[in-house]
């Protein structure tokens, strides 16, 4: 070998040194992330926890490990708007269990913490969440404004914004939202008095249905929507989202309400829910937009519900399938249907937190001997 | 003629016209029933909170509310041996977790001592709709950490016996876990709390081999004949499969022949495909499926009952022998037989029903290896006491189109 071409060798492998290696690389996949208007075959390198490289083909030479996902849709990690998630009260489901299952990274809880008890009451959400929780206060009348915003400043991550649990406390929940710089959120029916960018929930629940006695869409909510007040569907019930959705009508934000009670019945996860709105005739794209973009809009959050370089690697490996079953709903209705999504991977900041199908599990064959014994 | 036609006819509107007298029918599922040798086509009808009856057929006319089971599998109420809803940080609320995996009656393992029980008994057992039944911690202030696990002063026999009998038929047995010093101490205690009580003690201890402690004489001289280890298969704790010769200890056959019980408890650590897989392949199945499920084992194995029965599907076993193992078996473990774990007529109707899935499935073991399967047992639907507390696919409810108006169909 000659100097000049081993210089040159040295030079080849350092340029090579230069590039990033991936931990992970998920190839193939139908990459579908509404906010970025980024749609088909991708690859997806990921390096710790965060998404290195988006681009239509990338080697896998370059990366630890490499997934498949040629059988699945690859989205921005999903956001559930409104969960209850302590535990400590009653109802408050485990984030963890239920986010991981249905490719959900973000899950905002509904008013359990006010910004007097938000500490510990974060302290609880948190165990073992391997999601992202965000909170929605509730709406306090004895606080001070100047304590929430206090409260406010120390936690601007993990505040969501206000909710508002009655139509009467929506002027309070609206200064204090207004104090904050936050959204505010309400299951109130109060549609016809909302403001840009305030959030109605239950659109699809008679608490604050989107059609009146005779299922016919309330002409408010078009004019609130002109208004820039946003629509979330929170409890599902077929009755009033069927004919809702039949006279062109979707919610900006598809959330599940799950408690524990709504978790066993109507069996609310984010992927049933999903499936649901797809067997009423959504389409796949049109819901997948409503757990992704949507509440990264309402929320004001552009960081969440995209895939982007640089960005947090949460994502989500969908598959949709052919299956013939029933759903039930919150009114206890069934809905037979042909479709049905189910979440087989879901990454959190580059961590493997749910693999149903075993898509980066060894095979224990393949492992040689492994033990436990200490 | 014309008269008496008439007559039958009035006869008939009466009798069609008086209240059904079921509540729930379960029609045409495959009925495994392992306690009454039962493995048929069957319907089960419900009144109010109990089983009314089992037979052949069953007419639908009879019943406010039909479940089509056909394709389907009913079975009693799943029992988990080992679950954890009180403690630990960890601990999963059971109407959460357990009532969607079939599983009706759950068995806290050790979160709470004879100090924390009422605490638990208030806050958590009275407010479930799941079952919960305790296995006392030997250690009076309950699974709250190595310090306290270690802590032989709080371990008084007497005291945890004298709270077990205030409460018969809740509290089941004695648990003892993490022992971290030398000795027996601790095994020694919790048998005597037993002997005191009358109740089986469950076990879940590491093998501490520079503690002088060997699993040969921890189940064959200490433990009595219907006391149980639980974490069967992992290889730190009983040792079930020699890890140099693969081959089962005989200690653990002389153990299960004084009818020592072993029970499987998943959880995040404890259930290995290499150990599992040559134990069963030498006839050592765990006489209970139990998930261990916490909010970390919840996640990363999905090793809830259906998923652990599944898994033993895979290893060999059949249907009918694993829902024995997670029915009948962990029932009689805990002097709730016949109470519970069967479908008899006139016991409370804790019922689930279950499902086949076929495809290709990765089974994750506690160190997320996999093993690919073809077929997975899933449950569709969960009755509680007479009460359809879970259904999947709105079996028991009507079609959204026919139901009416806004009201919520009970």
């Amino acid at each position: 070998m000659t100097r000049r071409s081993a210089l040159k060798l040295i030079g080849a492998a350092s340029a090579a040194a230069q590039e990033t290696i991936f931990d992970l690389l998920i190839k193939h996949g139908e990459v579908f992330d509404p906010a970025s208007r980024r749609r088909g075959r991708f690859d997806i390198g990921i390096t710790g926890p965060r998404i290195a490289k988006i681009a239509p083909s990338l080697p896998a030479s370059r990366s630890r490990l490499t997934i498949d996902a040629g059988e699945y849709l690859v989205t921005p990690g999903l956001i559930d708007l409104r969960v209850h998630c302590d535990t400590l009260l009653s109802g408050g489901v485990h984030a963890g269990h239920h986010a991981t299952r249905s490719g959900v990274t973000t899950v905002v809880d509904s008013g359990s913490a006010t910004a007097s008890n938000l500490d510990e009451s974060y302290s609880r959400m948190r165990v073992a969440a391997h999601t992202r929780i965000l909170c929605w206060l509730r709406s306090d009348q004895d606080a001070s404004v100047d304590s929430v915003a206090a409260t406010a400043a120390k936690h601007r991550d993990i505040i969501a914004g206000i909710w508002a649990p009655k139509a009467e406390d929506l002027p309070r929940a609206r200064t204090l939202a207004a104090a904050i710089g936050k959204p505010l959120l309400t299951g109130a029916p109060s549609a016809a008095s909302l403001k840009q960018g305030e959030i109605q929930t239950q659109v699809f629940a008679p608490d604050a249905s989107a059609v009146d006695d005779k299922r016919k869409l309330r002409p408010e909510l078009a004019s609130a929507r002109g208004r820039g007040v946003l629509f979330d569907s929170g409890d599902l019930w077929f009755r009033i989202a069927g004919p809702a959705i039949g006279q062109g009508f979707l919610p900006d934000t598809v959330s599940t309400n799950l408690t524990v009670g709504s978790a066993r019945l109507p069996e609310a996860s984010m992927m049933t829910t999903l499936s649901k709105l797809v067997n009423l005739g959504v389409t796949v794209n049109d819901a997948l937009e409503r757990v992704t973009a949507g509440p990264a809009r309402a929320l004001r959050r552009p960081d969440l519900g995209t895939l982007r370089e640089g960005g947090p690697a949460d994502l989500a490996l969908i598959a949709v399938e052919s299956e013939r079953r029933g759903f039930l709903d919150a009114g206890h209705t069934r809905l037979s249907g042909g479709k049905s999504l189910r979440a087989a991977l879901t990454l959190r900041q580059g961590k493997v937190v749910w693999d149903l199908d075993g898509l980066v599990s060894a095979d224990w064959l393949h492992t040689g001997p492994y033990s436990n014994f200490r | 003629m014309r008269h008496t036609v008439s007559c039958l006819l009035v006869v008939a509107l009466a009798a069609a016209q008086s209240p059904p007298e079921y509540d729930l029918l379960i029609r045409g599922g495959r009925v495994i029933d392992p306690a009454n040798s039962l493995d048929a086509i069957q319907d089960v009808a419900v009144r109010g909170t109990r089983i009314a009856r089992v037979a052949t057929s069953i007419p639908a006319v009879s019943a406010k509310r039909v479940v089509d089971a056909a394709g389907l599998y009913v079975v009693p109420g799943l029992i988990d041996l080992h679950a954890h809803a009180y403690g630990t940080e960890l601990a999963l609320s059971q109407d959460d977790t357990a009532l969607p995996a079939g599983v009706t009656t759950a068995v806290d393992c050790g979160g709470a001592g004879w100090r924390t029980f009422e605490d638990f008994k208030e806050t958590v057992i009275d407010r479930s709709v799941t079952r919960i039944l305790v296995f006392l911690n030997i250690v009076g202030a309950g699974m709250v950490g190595p310090a306290a696990e270690d802590n032989l002063e709080d371990m008084d026999p007497a005291a945890t016996a004298n709270k077990i009998k205030q409460y018969p038929g809740l509290i089941v047995g004695i648990k003892n876990a993490h022992f971290g010093l030398p000795g027996w101490e601790s095994v020694r205690r919790s048998v005597e709390a037993g002997r005191l009580s009358n109740t089986p003690v469950i076990l879940d201890n590491h093998i501490l081999t520079k503690m002088q402690r060997t699993t040969r004489e921890k189940l064959l001289e200490i433990l009595r004949p219907g006391d149980m280890h639980t974490h069967l298969y992992n290889d730190r704790q009983v040792e079930v499969v020699d890890r140099f010769t693969g081959k089962v200890q005989p200690w653990m056959f002389e153990a299960r022949r004084r009818g020592v019980l072993f029970d499987m408890g998943h959880g995040a650590g404890s259930f290995l495909w290499p150990v599992a897989s040559k134990a069963m392949e030498q006839g050592f199945p765990p006489d209970t499926i139990s998930t261990d499920l916490h909010k970390l084992s919840i996640l990363g194995s999905k090793s809830d009952m259906p998923n652990c029965i599944s898994k033993m599907m895979l290893l060999g076993m059949t249907l009918p022998d694993a829902i024995a193992r997670s029915t009948v078996n962990p029932a009689k473990a805990i002097g709730q037989f016949p109470a519970l774990g069967t479908l008899g007529e006139g016991k409370e109707a804790d019922i689930a029903v279950l499902a086949t899935r076929t495809g290709v499935f990765a089974f994750l073991d506690a160190l997320a290896k996999k093993r690919m399967g073809h077929q997975k047992i899933e449950c569709v639907l969960t009755v509680r006491a007479g009460r359809v507390v879970f259904d999947r696919d709105g079996l028991a409810f009507p079609d959204w189109r026919k139901a009416g108006d806004y009201g919520v169909t009970p």
